[in-house]
């Protein structure tokens, strides 16, 4: 017990001194996610969807409703207000726009008009451009039709939408596909350890073997743990990300799917002839997988030709199954049935590495 | 009791027999070398014993145990050095001590074996730092760590320049003073005679000669070499006839006069010294070498 404990804490030692590794495995998730969140933080599609509920039947509010849809920023919405709120709640809209059914004629007797503004404040910057341009527009439609000033009261309502920004559906992503790498990764110390014969060194003193793989694979799920940490660290203080899932679920699946992963890496470290090899079959992996599966962008945004590679990638479930847990995505597949294609792929991987690890 | 025991030891690779009916013992306390050159089957041999690969046939018993069988036991007992084996690059001297240390029972102060192998200041040095020789020191000092009476080193300096290569054979004399077994293989001539009590010179796979170095080379190298300071070739013929003389070689102003019977040569030499005009100050005695012995038992130097 006392050589595996040795042996682990001397791995993780090597670990924490490999700088290179260490940029890779820690930093490097963490400035992906910040690049991706920044740039898409907040949906600033090229149009702001503004929802329009008209009440009123009059003149005044045909017009506002001609100006608005004139209005190229907007991707203007005309529905009932039951509709256009419900949406604005699931983030779908970034504005709704309540012309009140008393509009025209509270107008024609010169009488001060309220128009209702409901303003989703999670997307504050949006938020703020879409009232100015609603009051900017509402007050030149009223001054064209009364010649005075000021006939209109404008009354704000926040709505703190549970909608899905992009760096939601990202940063789980992001958990994702670092696990995944961490175990792709999961065989080059070792690869490394048998092109040097150390893993023969090793071999002639009476540690077992089970004692060498065991300890590198402790040390991987250790740092997997330290770099979910980081990174949902970094996702709740900088994206406010709310995490809706227990912890000890979300730890759980990060070391189910380490575990996945680091079979696949394994059975890779047992095909690969030395360690430089194993790097360029690991990143021809790595690098469709990283756009091919649903980590990154939803399967919605892939062209209809690709689905089915996303469907057989490990990495779309584990992403599936993370979105799920922390931030209550909608789900592509069911918890159970992520976790059952992952065992069946962590089953696979294991008994074929099994089978192919070298130890010289 | 033997602390190895091999007998008629076959191992082969394919069509390549890399082991070919080996048999040797070495006694407790003594130094032994496996002599012979890259791809004799030394590394193989000892691969065997400390377990790490299967023979196909021999018996082999190393401590009292079966290495195919105990491998645990025996693994327990010794210590080993593989040729070309990197450590943990960024783990310091020390900390390789220490961990290796955690795989035996018992082992010895981390202290006590850097100061054997005088690797006190660097004992915080990470290994990538660590030089050719230093590396090998550190390898020297792992093969004690557990205490173990038998200790495997496989090419041992290899790669050294000569002065790591010198700091490295004190170590080795320094377990033999202990009492340890050694078993080395090298194919150094100059290492093995200096180190070994016995050796075994090997080539494909098979034992062509074992004895002390020193019995091997009267054995088949009977031949002594005087060496006299010669400034011409003029004396060549005459040094030529003298008795018992087989042939003269002449290099760089020195005739190396070979010869069966040394006695009888020189008293002729010294006889005839002042008629040939020969002087006597650096006038030195050569024994023949390993080398001579594998040249004369393969026709073909070791380094080939």
């Amino acid at each position: 017990m006392n050589a595996l404990w040795t042996l682990t804490y001397y791995s993780g030692v090597q670990f924490a001194r490999d700088k290179v590794a260490l940029f890779w495995t820690l930093a490097f998730p963490v400035v992906l996610m910040v690049i991706i969140g920044f740039a898409f933080g907040e949906s600033n599609s090229a149009s702001m969807p503004v929802g329009l509920v008209v009440l009123d039947e009059g003149p005044a509010g045909q017009t506002i409703t001609q100006v608005l849809e004139g209005i190229e920023l907007f991707d203007l919405t005309i529905g009932s207000g039951e509709d256009e709120l419900a949406a604005l709640g699931k983030g779908d809209r970034r504005a709704v726009v309540i012309l009140p059914d008393n509009l025209s004629a509270a107008w024609q007797r010169r009488e001060v008009a309220t128009i209702g503004v409901h303003l989703d404040t999670s997307q504050q910057q949006s938020a703020g451009t879409a009232l100015s341009i609603v009051q900017q527009v509402v007050e030149g439609v009223q001054r064209e039709f009364t010649q005075q000033p000021s006939l209109v009261a404008i009354e704000t309502h926040s709505v703190q939408a549970e909608h899905f920004r992009p760096i939601d559906y990202i940063a789980p992503g992001i958990l994702a596909l670092s696990v995944a790498q961490l175990g792709l990764f999961g065989a080059t110390t070792l690869v490394e350890q048998r092109q040097q014969r150390l893993l023969r060194r090793l071999q002639a003193t009476p540690i077992s073997r089970w004692m060498v793989l065991l300890s590198n694979i402790v040390v991987r799920l250790a740092i997997a743990l330290v770099q979910t940490g980081i990174l949902l660290g970094v996702a709740l203080a900088l994206f406010r990300i709310q995490v809706v899932g227990s912890w000890p679920a979300i730890i759980g699946i990060v070391v189910f799917g380490t575990l996945a992963f680091i079979a696949l890496g394994f059975l890779l470290g047992g095909l690969a002839p030395n360690a430089e090899a194993l790097i360029a079959i690991v990143q021809m992996i790595n690098f469709p997988m990283m756009f091919l599966s649903g980590a990154l962008f939803p399967l919605d945004f892939m062209p209809e030709f690709l689905r089915p590679v996303a469907v057989v990638l490990p990495l779309t479930y584990l992403a599936d199954i993370l979105r799920q847990i922390m931030v209550d995505a909608t789900p592509y597949a069911t918890v159970l049935q992520g976790m059952g294609v992952l065992l069946l792929f962590m089953v696979a991987s294991a008994l074929l590495a099994w089978r192919s690890f070298r130890w010289e | 009791m033997a602390a190895i025991v091999v007998e008629n030891l076959q191992k082969s690779y394919g069509d390549l027999r890399a082991v070919d009916g080996l048999s040797f013992t070495v006694e407790e306390g003594e130094v032994f070398g496996l002599l012979g050159p890259n791809g004799a089957g030394k590394t193989t041999t000892v691969e065997i014993l400390i377990g790490l690969r299967e023979r196909d046939s021999g018996r082999v018993e190393v401590t009292g145990f079966d290495p195919a069988q105990e491998g645990d036991a025996v693994k327990a007992q010794i210590g080993v050095q593989l040729q070309q084996t990197e450590l943990f690059p960024l783990l310091s001297v020390e900390e390789i001590l220490h961990l290796f240390a955690s795989f035996y029972h018992d082992s010895k102060p981390v202290a006590e074996l850097l100061e054997l192998v005088g690797l006190q200041e660097r004992r915080k040095a990470k290994y990538r730092h660590l030089s050719g020789g230093q590396k090998q020191r550190l390898s020297l000092a792992l093969t004690l760590i557990n205490d173990p009476e038998l200790v495997f080193l496989d090419e041992p300096t290899t790669g050294l320049d000569p002065q790591a290569r010198r700091a490295l054979w004190n170590i080795v004399e320094q377990m033999r003073a202990q009492g340890k077994t050694v078993l080395l293989t090298t194919h150094y001539m100059e290492e093995a005679e200096v180190l070994c009590r016995r050796v075994a010179v090997i080539d494909h796979g098979k034992i062509l000669a074992l004895g002390a170095p020193r019995d091997l080379v009267d054995q088949y190298v009977p031949e002594r070499a005087i060496e006299l300071p010669l400034a011409d070739h003029s004396a060549e013929r005459r040094l030529e006839s003298l008795p018992a003389v087989t042939h003269v070689d002449i290099t760089e102003g020195f005739a190396a006069i070979h010869t069966t019977d040394l006695r009888e040569s020189l008293t002729a030499i010294l006889e005839k010294s002042e008629d040939f005009a020969l002087s006597l100050d650096d006038l030195r005695i050569q024994r023949g070498t390993l080398e001579d012995v594998f040249l004369q038992l393969t026709g073909r130097t070791i380094r080939e």
